[in-house]
């Protein structure tokens, strides 16, 4: 697999450290996966770290917009944060900056899965 | 293991990709395992039904490549060129002319997310949708918040659309609008220069509640709209490095100026040298 997914517990949300590549198939399952976990959990506020993310393919915006979907549905919400160059052109031209919150600052403390 | 009629010595040997065993003694007696034959004979079916895919895909391709515009549409004035490659047999991507009773020509691309048969069963509903619509609305904003609508009720939650749909005149005006579509061009061939038409608008069937604008644009002589797909700026080379918008750029800006039929045969070459026949994601 071509993603890991460093998963870090802050204060009142739960943080999600992207590295490698987010591309259709076992990569874009897993984060699916990941967030419907947390969300089941509980878990309000969900903020995705993308500034170790390589690269995201048009299945991994989907799986961005599921997850939108799946932690807004639940009454939580979910932010951007790290955006790097290839990425955050990606996420301007298809305009999907105008729908996810972006912050700044990481916190950290946590436990890793791949 | 002694032949079961002469008794003399068995020797095994592989023929046709099933293994037997031949009588050594002179009986010629030829010995094989039934689950054997069983096993070759599921082989036989799973190769025929590989088979029957593939024939299917292949089908499934000339039906798209059918939806795809069979001569060059004309517009007064203009000259107009176009190409597709597909990397898949089946795929989302497809562009489209339609010309209007007005007298103006409508130009789309679109790029379906995901892959293979889903990606273009959806493309093939949009490239309809598309068709209808634009001869009801001659606006691409009305278009697009009505596509909107109709693929958030149609699609499932992560597939989505990005598409670039422009409406021109014979004397170069008109306007476009940009769903979340990778940026077009327009060389500018008066001062030789590159202007950038962004994207305008959310991807398409993600967002019920996203709004489509439109952006006008005129074209003078000697000027160029280059509209394109994500397979140009993504294709990647050898070394994993995309071929990205900066040498796209650089291409337009220094062949453009010899009009738009040799830019897109200098695109198609530099693409090849740059992959190296490297296989391209989309």
């Amino acid at each position: 697999m071509k993603l890991t997914i460093d998963y870090r517990m802050t204060d009142g949300s739960v943080e999600l450290g992207l590295t490698g590549k987010l591309l259709l198939g076992d990569e874009t399952r897993y984060l699916g996966d990941t967030i419907k976990a947390a969300v089941a959990d509980g878990n309000k506020s969900i903020v995705l770290d993308l500034s170790e993310l390589a690269y995201i393919d048009s299945a991994g915006l989907g799986t961005l917009i599921t997850g939108f979907k799946t932690v807004t549905n639940a009454g939580g919400d979910i932010k951007l944060r790290g955006l790097n160059g290839g990425v955050h052109s990606t996420l301007v031209t298809t305009k999907l900056l105008t729908v996810f919150e972006v912050i700044e600052n990481p916190q950290t403390s946590s436990k890793s899965t791949s | 293991m002694r032949c079961p009629a002469c008794g003399k010595s068995l020797k095994t040997l592989t023929v046709g990709g099933i293994e037997i065993d031949a009588c050594q003694g002179g009986c010629e007696g030829i010995w094989l395992d039934r689950r054997e034959l069983n096993d070759k004979e599921d082989a036989v079916q799973a190769f025929g039904e590989h088979r029957r895919r593939q024939l299917d895909m292949l089908r499934a391709r000339e039906i798209q490549r059918s939806l795809l515009p069979h001569s060059t549409p004309r517009l007064n004035g203009f000259t107009i060129d176009y190409e597709c490659h597909p990397t898949r047999h089946v795929g989302g991507d497809f562009y489209d002319f339609l010309p209007t009773e007005s007298g103006e020509l409508v130009g789309m691309l679109a790029d379906v997310s995901g892959k293979g048969v889903s990606a273009a069963l959806l493309a093939a509903l949009l490239q309809g949708a598309l068709r209808m619509e634009f001869k009801t609305f001659k606006s691409c904003d009305a278009v697009f918040n009505r596509l909107n609508t109709l693929l958030c009720d149609r699609i499932l939650t992560g597939n989505f659309v990005t598409m670039f749909a422009v409406v021109l005149n014979a004397d170069g005006e008109g306007h476009y609008a940009s769903a979340g579509h990778e940026p077009a061009y327009i060389y500018r061939a008066a001062r030789g220069g590159l202007e950038e038409l962004p994207s305008t608008g959310l991807v398409l069937g993600a967002f019920g509640f996203a709004a489509y604008e439109c952006s006008q644009v005129r074209l003078q002589d000697g000027d160029i709209l280059v509209v394109y797909s994500d397979g140009v700026t993504e294709a990647e080379g050898p070394t994993g490095h995309s071929f990205g918008k900066r040498r796209l750029c650089d291409l337009m800006l220094k062949e453009a100026a010899r009009g738009g039929q040799v830019l897109k045969s200098r695109l198609l070459e530099e693409l090849d040298v740059f992959t190296k026949g490297t296989p391209t994601p989309e």
